[in-house]
């Protein structure tokens, strides 16, 4: 007999906190022109406070209101773009789902991480430079280097530049490894103050010059939280690639031919 | 700063839209990386985190200005999702509720 008011209380208390929490969800949050706005909708809000949330529920709310009086949902341009809104929405579920299996990163990775990237953490430094962001051919990158190489200063290069009647711009600024492309970061953490290196970009090349290099190294400790972070966000990413190359694998695809060459 | 010069000057040379559109890997820093990844918008399934520099296409950086990637994530505001409500639960409590009562009725000498 008491085993089994156990079991009714535990039931019931059970229940009692699904319906609390349910409540908690329907809770009403404002009426717009009588429609009911609920703390439902509030969740799927990206604002950053409560109340922010709710006063952007509200507008969106209003906007609704008017676009139903208005026969909006009826439009095809809207139709279509309520159903791809209402595939990106299950498409992205989908994908979060597969992604949660993701298992936090060990200590180890985050260990080995921390010594893959020592220009990032061991050996992290804070850059003072100064920059040329050249619009050149490509076939001029090639020149440009060889003229970085035997210049001591970026101003020689500006004047080297200007000469040739090249569209370019100069800039200051000082940047921290992780602020730095990381396709210039090898490098530039080999750079001493003065060296000058030439980075090729799609429609020219960024000259750089170091001033002056601050050592700013982050231990592991300091890192860890960091490392953590990225790595289990670079695994749910690549379990999320791997569904969709997996779905892509196992599904029958035809492209019309027009599209074919484009989409690969 | 950096970037609206970069802008400025792409759309200088009558090319912005090519490189507003056309926006590459090669040229994301650390702190990029990190803001795709730990977001994990579906956006960021296209970044490909770099194995070696030299490999990867050189193009313009991301276009929206970086915070410190040591610094405090921003807060967010979000609210747990609460689990569907197990009715079946509730329904079972009172069968057993009800049951309970009658079986003491008919049991109790009162």
């Amino acid at each position: 007999m008491r085993l089994l008011s156990f079991i009714v209380l535990t039931l019931g208390l059970a229940g009692c906190e699904r319906v609390a929490a349910d409540r908690a969800d329907a809770q009403l949050v404002a009426r717009v022109n009588g429609i009911e706005i609920s703390a439902r909708e509030i969740r799927t809000s990206a604002s950053p406070s409560v109340a922010q949330a709710v006063e952007k529920v509200i507008d969106r709310e209003l906007l609704v209101q008017k676009a139903l009086e208005a026969g909006l949902e009826r439009d095809p341009q809207v139709k279509d773009s309520i159903d791809n809104a209402r595939r990106q929405v299950l498409a992205q579920a989908y994908l979060d789902r597969a992604a949660s299996a993701a298992t936090q990163p060990t200590k180890e990775e985050v260990r080995a991480f921390y010594a893959e990237n020592p220009a990032l953490f061991a050996e992290r430094r804070l850059y003072r430079m100064r920059e040329l962001i050249v619009s050149a051919p490509a076939e001029l990158i090639d020149v440009l280097r060889a003229q970085a190489a035997r210049s001591s200063d970026l101003q020689e290069v500006a004047a080297w530049l200007k000469a040739r009647n090249a569209r370019f711009t100069m800039a200051a600024e000082t940047q921290p490894a992780e602020q730095l492309p990381l396709a210039y970061l090898q490098q530039m953490a080999r750079m001493k103050p003065g060296e000058i290196a030439v980075f090729p970009i799609q429609l020219g090349a960024n000259v750089i010059q170091v001033v002056q290099v601050e050592e700013a190294p982050l231990g592991l400790e300091q890192s860890q939280t960091v490392i953590e972070q990225f790595l289990a966000g670079r695994k749910r990413l690549e379990l999320a690639a791997a569904e969709v190359k997996r779905l892509r694998a196992s599904a029958h695809i035809e492209y019309v031919a027009q599209f074919k060459q484009s989409t690969r | 700063m950096k970037i609206l010069r970069r802008l400025a000057f792409a759309f200088v040379l009558g090319c912005s839209c090519a490189v507003a559109d056309d926006a590459q890997p090669g040229l994301y820093s650390f702190a990029d990386l990190y803001r795709l990844t730990v977001n994990a918008s579906p956006e960021a399934l296209a970044f490909a985190l770099p194995a070696a520099p030299e490999q990867i296409p050189l193009h313009v950086r991301v276009a929206a200005a970086m915070p410190d990637a040591f610094a405090v994530a921003e807060p967010r505001f979000t609210v747990a999702q609460a689990s569907a409500t197990r009715g079946w639960m509730l329904l079972l409590a009172g069968l057993a509720a009800a049951s309970w009562v009658a079986h003491r009725r008919l049991t109790s000498a009162y």
